[in-house]
């Protein structure tokens, strides 16, 4: 079963341009694959994407064609946007449609709120997200705060 | 001699006799008479006018020198520049100016180096190429740097200093560069922006 949940900002602008720090990066002479690694942060807006590892790959023209279709991240992946956080194992950022799919052992935070599940869909424009896959919401509620 | 009653056959013996010796004269001003070179005909049939004989002789310059070798993992390179003169008190050292580099690589990818100035040192088997120093891959990136050396011995071109790069995914700044044989896989060749990256991609709605 699946839960919807509020997730980020509404004024999420997916045509802004997208900044990729790391320590390096990579790319194969021969096919011309692109690999960012080394704390790799991939930022548009007020999103930050944060991984170990992020392999780019392009449209369907190809590595000439200059468009990026998106952004696969491994490896210890942080995703937050404005004050709600997910961290899973893997995420794909698609830059075009302007979602991110994050998958392994997701853990979503909001506040003291917290979701697991094994999939979370992140819609940036709507500003929703799906969580699916063993989904398990822990509320705390507000008298047991310290 | 006979005599002959009507003018064909006379004109048909003098012309036995004259005909060979007109042919014999003619023969002879192919070997007598040479052709002189230079003196009557124009001066601009040679390569270098004088006062670049003497500059180049002064400087030990070489004019338009060019290189091609192939390093030891099959990268075919050829380099080639305006002009070059070794370096007095460093032997084996050479300066060149607009300096060109082209490398082949075994995986089909190529690079293209250009930059004003070039020093080539045979000893350690180095070019180094300075000034607006300009990389284009095959893959479609254009790194701009100060300074890069580029090996003879095996495929390796290095930019220390910072370098800015257009490629594929957009704009790079990064710390240095390298385009060498990756260490665990020897068939493939990494162009490798290190020592911080930035890339900025504008993606066009």
């Amino acid at each position: 079963q699946g839960a919807q949940i509020a997730f980020g900002s509404l004024d999420h602008d997916a045509s802004l341009p997208v900044e990729v720090t790391a320590e390096s990066l990579s790319v194969d002479q021969g096919d011309g694959t692109a690999v960012f690694s080394g704390d790799v942060v991939v930022g548009q807006g007020t999103l930050r994407l944060s991984a170990a590892r992020v392999l780019v790959v392009y449209g369907s023209g190809g590595a000439s064609s200059g468009k990026i279709s998106r952004l696969e991240a491994s490896g210890s992946v942080v995703l937050v946007l404005g004050e709600d956080a997910a961290q899973a194992q893997g995420a794909v950022y698609s830059i075009d449609t302007a979602t991110i799919v994050m998958t392994g052992d997701v853990l979503l935070t909001q506040g003291d709120n917290a979701v697991e599940g094994q999939r979370l869909t992140v819609d940036l424009n709507r500003g929703t997200g799906a969580m699916e896959g063993r989904v398990r919401t822990v509320l705390t509620p507000a008298s047991d705060k310290p | 001699m006979r005599s002959y009653d009507n003018a064909y056959s006379r004109f048909i013996a003098a012309a036995k006799i004259v005909f060979p010796l007109a042919a014999l004269g003619l023969l002879s001003t192919l070997f007598m008479i040479s052709r002189d070179h230079g003196s009557a005909g124009n001066g601009d049939g040679l390569p270098y006018a004088k006062v670049e004989i003497d500059d180049l002789l002064r400087q030990q310059r070489l004019g338009a020198p060019n290189y091609a070798g192939v390093t030891r993992d099959g990268t075919a390179i050829s380099m080639r520049a305006d002009s070059a003169r070794s370096d007095p008190d460093r032997p084996g050292r050479g300066e060149a100016q607009a300096m060109q580099a082209r490398l082949t690589l075994p995986d089909g990818s190529s690079a293209e180096i250009q930059a004003n100035t070039g020093s080539i040192d045979t000893s350690d088997r180095v070019a180094v190429l300075e000034g607006d120093a300009k990389i284009s891959t095959s893959t479609g990136y254009t790194i701009e740097t100060d300074r890069l050396r580029s090996a003879f011995a095996d495929t390796n071109v290095e930019a220390d200093g910072p370098v800015t790069a257009n490629g594929p995914p957009g704009r790079i700044e990064a710390g240095s560069m390298t385009l060498s044989a990756d260490p665990s896989d020897k068939g493939r060749y990494l162009l490798v922006f290190k020592d911080g990256v930035r890339l900025i991609y504008e993606p066009e709605q």
